[in-house]
């Protein structure tokens, strides 16, 4: 995933506790950028999504935008009680950009005025094709986001963001990665919605879920609308945006070369190594081998039951036969050979069998 | 061992659930409609149950069966009916699995028409059945479609659906009653992922599925309980039962713990004189370190035991009512390896482990204590995972208790729980159990600190 | 078990490699003939790109399409035609087919095609029952303890514990570097270096990024178009046969542990051949209504079980492991008691001095051989000796029961479920023919 523009947060929020991942997603740097930095050479493994998938998803969109947007209009208006032949639609690609006014600026303007005309009661549309909302990451820094679509729930009067992705799902199931991505991914965007909404008085009808529309067995035709509850995402974006702004804050990047900065961040263990970094971020072989002595690289879980701080080769070598010195080496011998005897690990004992 | 079944209706005449008794029974017998109850801890549903039992034979001479998850469930059910149709010639028949021996009350019950284990053996005609659902279940194929009129479901949410959907064929209405916020259904070994399919989730609880496929199902909800007392309301209600409003029905007065010795200046027998004072749930913390590979946390399960001990030294009271005895406290542990180490604890301080037994909220799920001493489900974790933030089992601990809780734990779960990072694998358009019970051990957490219930020891020789 | 799993991985990493926790193998062994399958697919559209086939070590057949993305079938047809002779011709002889696969994506994949071509009327019949029989190699993968697919991944993941991270370990190269580490090399290194490649059943991202690159081209009737359809055949049969080596690899490491074959699978044997009888004949299709969930919900509840059963039983490291967390009781018979009445039923006072126990009361436990089963029906704690002692009213083995000795010392465990299979499927048929409303009625 790209660690620049919004889906940096969503990266951020996958491990808020990470000061370098926090420092790349501030900074918009890649982390394929950085790996040469701290490793002195380039990246050699998988980078962002596959040309395959991306240009399913692609067509996938089009499919649902084609014919202002009839597929997803009739799609979504079965779950939110419309009626797809009167759906207003409004696709915010369209809009053009004025004199001294970037593209940007001119969805961010059209999408602000439509929540204006929502605030006065007055006539909005149903559907709106990616609108763009802004989320602010730190005093005057912004990233500005585009749900694939928000749909106006006339029960809260107002919109629900909405996602379309092409992964295939079925009764239910979908790939678990993919889906909690997709989950983080509207999360950001409800954080910005909300925080649009707060500029007109309408934080309060902002509800933490997203409609969710997906790829199915059948080609090109789209799964029913998911309307799924992002309590816990929300929750985890709002943290990472949090300790983001705290790292914006210390001005990170100022002082030094991005360069001297990494090799100082991977240096001093400002990182925190998880076993899901291994599908998030290309630095995840350089923090491990920095951690190697660290019960961490046995897995979350083995970290947490013998203790994060363990030293790993000192208890190697107590395997090995190495007499305890304090009374917690003592504990951990008479735990691991309780262990080994209990599963019979061959006729000798544990330890001489080891060396 | 005791276990004392759940909560009954005060004593007087008219129950604070009389208007929602009247609702039902127009649904049940007028309209004659499937119906939803959904209870809070101690709201007297079996009791409920058991009017409507009686209603249903001397009013409207109904046949109907009354279905438990738990063979013990089934045997307090029959009791309580035994009592309430004393007076009359109504049937009760009891149809229970081969291989079961009867409680020797049961067995000799003169109230009890037919005890069988072959459904063949009933009586015809007016009478109620009691049975477990999986009896009923087994026995289903010889029975006839509409073999009643009515069928009752007592602790329905710990009822699986594909276990209740064969019996819909037993009656034309159903009354399905149950406590929402307590442990679903146990799974065991299956994969239930491949089980999400959109016809029917049929691990679910019965009325969780029901009402995810016919939401419009009349849902009544029982206003009060009769076990906890408001203070303890005041905690569980918002966190553990967000969508059940419930109020307390008991008074403070009836409610209060008393001591016969007085404190000896520890800090256990300071938070002991806080329940006294009047707070219902209270916690006794230890530093958050641990020691090194101490899985079972030695220390805590000492601390738990030393609790119970001394409100047996200090000859705890009810006031108004009797001194209570170590059959009246209960411990509630989620972890069976610390459970055994509580227990062994109790036993060197003399503390008899066949009155106060440690177990789980499974096995606690059902019953209540006068007095609870529970070891908080997140004490020393430094990672949370679905299991430990189960909302179901926080609740069975923090309900369980008529006077007081308290529970022992490590310090430091406010901070795991800032810190924890929701993970949240659910698969589609399904409920984020993990942060249900994120959010709601926050808030208990939050308010028992804000309202000044942690007392802080600096070690095991503080308290 | 979470503290005993960092210990054994941490022993592991001391050892240098992967360790046993299983001491018999929970797989029967390989029919004479096993069928193996590789596969490369298509990510995003999760068809197959390429695949590759075979019997034990022999290659059989290798085919690609360059094409992927047009649903065309012509590549699967060979597969097809040996996967459903293969599974006649076993089924007919009274023999299990086995099918090894590399990992549960592997799976993914073929239910994808399964749902896709079963119905389909755009394709031959051919590819449509090949679709049916993959519906039921799915489905049968699924059943806990079945023996007919084999997914190289879980069973060694199942078999071993590495001393990499769980996560690490779903990478089946990097698995393998610790089941069978290449001499003289550090199994961690060689582990990581293996990790750097996809092992899922695709293409390395250059390629991928190359075959997507050309596809356009290949569409070209022309000399070019032609030369970019085998350069895309070249890099997809060589993606293919690198999976292949890797699956045959990890079928002969898993075989190399050298573990006795438990006496518990021949049971399994048998629940899957009955079964794949069943599924496999006229015109089956994976559960989806209420009654067939529920039916199912109860055969799989039985199974696992029965398989927990059966490696309580006959697998000693699985039974020691067990009662590390309680759910094996090791317990001595202290006094054996006659019915008080007629119709009663025996009682076996026990005790046991195990820290961790799942001992409750109404609880229904056998013993890990099966001979005698009981209910609890009181449990106490014994002050002195810290053990706890329970009493079981005894509701089978009665034979057996009265043949034990006091102070005879017998290893318990939660009884098997609901086992009558015939009678779920009964209550299941009967829910189906009446489909009363609350189970398939719809919200008015």
């Amino acid at each position: 995933m790209s660690f620049r523009g919004a889906r940096g947060l969503v990266v951020a929020s996958f491990n808020p506790a990470c000061d370098t991942l926090l420092t790349m997603v501030a900074l918009r740097v890649e982390d394929v950028e950085v790996y040469p930095l701290v490793t002195g050479r380039a990246y050699d493994g998988e980078v962002g999504e596959r040309r395959g998938a991306l240009k399913k998803g692609n067509k996938f969109e089009s499919w649902l935008y084609a014919n202002g947007a009839r597929l997803l209009a009739t799609v979504v208006a079965v779950e939110f009680g419309l009626r797809a032949d009167n759906m207003q639609v409004e696709d915010l690609r369209k809009v053009r950009a004025r004199r001294r006014q970037t593209l940007q600026e001119a969805r961010l303007a059209r999408t602000r005025e439509i929540l204006q005309r929502l605030a006065n009661n007055l006539p909005v549309p149903d559907l709106l094709i990616q609108p763009a909302f802004a989320v602010s990451i730190a005093p005057g820094e912004y990233r500005v986001v585009y749900p694939d679509y928000a749909v106006l729930s006339r029960w809260e009067q107002m919109y629900v963001v909405g996602e379309i992705k092409a992964f295939i799902t079925r009764d239910n199931k979908a790939p678990a990665l993919s889906l909690k991505r997709t989950r983080r991914q509207a999360a950001v965007e409800v954080i910005a919605l909300r925080e649009e909404a707060a500029r007109f008085g309408l934080e309060g009808r902002v509800d933490d879920r997203a409609a969710c529309v997906f790829g199915t067995v059948k080609g090109l035709n789209p799964s029913a609308v998911y309307q799924e509850r992002l309590d816990a995402e929300v929750s985890e974006v709002r943290t990472a945006l949090r300790r983001l702004e705290r790292t914006s804050a210390l001005g990170l990047g100022t002082s030094q070369s991005v360069e001297e900065l990494f090799q100082n961040l991977v240096g001093t263990r400002a990182f925190n190594f998880e076993e899901q970094c291994f599908s998030i971020c290309a630095l995840h072989t350089v923090c491990r081998a920095r951690i190697a002595s660290q019960p961490t690289v046995l897995g979350d879980e083995a970290a947490d039951a013998l203790g994060a701080e363990v030293d790993l080769p000192r208890l190697a070598e107590l395997i090995r036969g190495a007499t305890p010195l304090t009374p917690a080496e003592s504990s951990f011998v008479s735990v691991v050979s309780d262990l080994i005897g209990l599963l019979g690990y061959g006729p000798e004992t544990w330890a001489e069998r080891v060396a | 061992m005791a276990f004392t079944s759940g909560g009954q209706p005060s004593d007087g005449n008219t129950s604070p659930w009389e208007g929602l008794f009247e609702q039902v029974r127009t649904l049940l017998f007028s309209d004659r409609r499937t119906v939803l109850i959904d209870s809070p801890p101690g709201a007297g549903k079996t009791q409920l149950a058991v009017r409507l039992i009686c209603d249903a034979l001397s009013k409207h001479g109904l046949r109907l069966a009354v279905v438990t998850p738990r063979a013990s469930q089934m045997y307090d059910l029959t009791r309580r009916l035994a009592t309430a149709l004393g007076g009359t010639n109504q049937p009760i028949q009891l149809i229970y699995a081969k291989g079961r021996e009867l409680p020797s009350d049961l067995r000799d019950s003169e109230r009890i028409a037919v005890r069988t284990t072959k459904v063949e053996e009933l009586l015809p005609g007016s009478s109620v059945v009691v049975s477990t659902a999986a009896k009923l279940l087994t026995s289903v194929t010889r029975l006839a479609a509409n073999e009643f009129d009515l069928i009752i479901c007592d602790e329905a949410y710990q009822l699986m659906f594909k276990d209740c959907a064969p019996l819909f064929k037993l009656a034309p209405t159903f009354c399905i009653i149950g406590d929402p916020g307590q442990l679903p259904p146990t799974v065991r070994g299956v994969n239930t992922a491949l089980f999400q399919a959109n016809s029917a989730r049929v691990y679910w609880s019965l009325p969780r599925e029901l009402l995810r496929r016919f939401p419009s199902l009349p849902v009544l909800q029982m206003p009060v309980s009769m076990r906890l007392v408001a203070d303890t309301v005041s905690l569980i209600q918002p966190a553990l039962y967000p969508m059940l409003p419930f109020t307390s029905g008991t008074r403070l007065e009836d409610r209060r713990i008393g001591f016969s010795a007085s404190s000896d200046g520890s800090k256990i027998d300071e938070v002991l004189d806080l329940l006294a004072a009047g707070a219902s749930v209270v916690g006794l913390l230890l530093p958050a370190s641990r020691r090194y590979l101490d899985e079972a946390d030695q220390e805590i399960a000492e601390l738990g035991a030393s609790v119970v001990s001394r409100l047996v030294q200090r000859g705890v009271r009810w006031e108004g009512v009797r001194t209570l005895t170590p059959g009246d406290i209960g411990y509630v542990d989620a972890h069976i390896v610390s459970g055994a180490a509580t227990r062994r604890a109790l036993q060197r301080l003399d503390v008899s482990g066949t009155d106060v037994w440690p177990d789980t909220p499974e096995v606690y799920q059902g019953s209540q204590r006068p007095i609870v001493v529970m070891k908080h489900p997140l004490s020393g974790l430094t990672r949370l995972s679905e299991f430990d933030l189960s909302p179901g089992r926080m609740c069975v601990m923090l309900s369980r208790h008529q006077l007081g809780c308290i529970l022992v734990s490590r310090d430091g779960v406010g901070d795991t729980l800032a810190r924890h990072r929701q993970q949240s694998a659910r698969l589609l358009a399904t409920a984020d159990e993990e942060w249900m019970g994120w959010r709601a051990h926050s808030l208990i957490w939050n308010e028992l600190e804000a309202r000044g219930r942690l007392w802080r020891l600096s070690g095991l020789s503080d308290g | 078990m979470e503290l005993a799993n960092a210990l054994l991985r941490l022993y592991a990493r001391s050892v240098g490699r992967a360790l046993p926790v299983r001491s018999t193998y929970s797989l029967g062994p390989d029919p004479p003939k096993p069928l193996l399958l590789a596969l490369i697919r298509l990510v995003g559209e999760e068809t197959i790109q390429a695949l590759a086939w075979g019997f034990g070590d022999t290659l059989l057949g290798l085919s690609v399409n360059w094409n992927a993305l047009n649903r065309q079938t012509g590549h699967l047809e060979g597969f097809a035609r040996d996967l459903q002779l293969y599974f006649g011709a076993s089924l007919a002889s009274g023999r299990l087919p086995r099918i090894w696969i590399s990992q549960p994506l592997t799976l993914e994949c073929l239910e994808l095609l399964a749902v896709r071509y079963s119905r389909n009327k755009y394709t031959n019949e051919r590819i449509r029952s090949f679709a049916r029989l993959l519906a039921v190699l799915v489905h049968e993968a699924a059943c806990p303890g079945q023996q007919t697919v084999a997914v190289a991944s879980d069973l060694l993941s199942r078999h071993l514990v590495t001393g990499q991270s769980p996560s690490e370990e779903s990478h089946l190269g990097a698995l393998l570097a610790w089941a069978s580490p290449p001499p003289g090399q550090d199994p961690e290194t060689v582990a990581l270096e293996r990790a750097r490649r996809p092992a899922t059943a695709m293409l390395s991202r250059l390629d991928d990024d190359r075959v997507e690159a050309l596809r356009t081209v290949a569409r070209l009737n022309n000399p070019e178009g032609l030369a970019a359809r085998a350069e895309i055949a070249r890099l997809l049969e060589s993606a293919v046969r690198e999976e292949w080596a890797l699956l045959a690899g990890a079928r002969d490491a898993f075989w190399d542990l050298d573990l006795e074959v438990s006496p518990g699978v021949d049971n399994l044997a048998a629940i899957s051949f009955d079964r794949l009888m069943f599924t496999s004949r006229g015109r089956w299709s994976p559960p989806s209504s209420v009654h067939a969930l529920a039916k199912l919900y109860g055969e799989h509840e039985y199974l696992s079980t029965l398989v927990e059963a059966l490696d309580f039983r006959y697998d000693q490291r699985v039974r020691e492991l067990a009662r590390t967390t309680g759910q094996v009781i090791r317990a001595r018979v202290l006094a054996l008691e006659p019915p008080a009445e007629r119709g009663g039923n025996w009682r076996l006072l026990l005790q046991t001095l195990q820290e961790r126990t799942h001992v409750r009361l109404g609880a229904s436990l056998q013993t890990v051989d099966w001979s005698v089963q009981g209910r609890v029906v009181t449990f106490e704690g014994d002050m002195r000796s810290e053990a706890i002692m329970f009493q079981l009213s005894i509701t089978g083995g009665i034979r057996k029961v009265r043949t034990i000795q006091v102070g005879t010392v017998l290893d318990w465990t939660d009884a098997v479920v609901f086992n009558n299979l015939m009678l779920n499927s009964m209550i299941y048929k009967e829910l189906g023919t009446l489909r009363p409303w609350l189970a398939y009625g719809k919200d008015p």
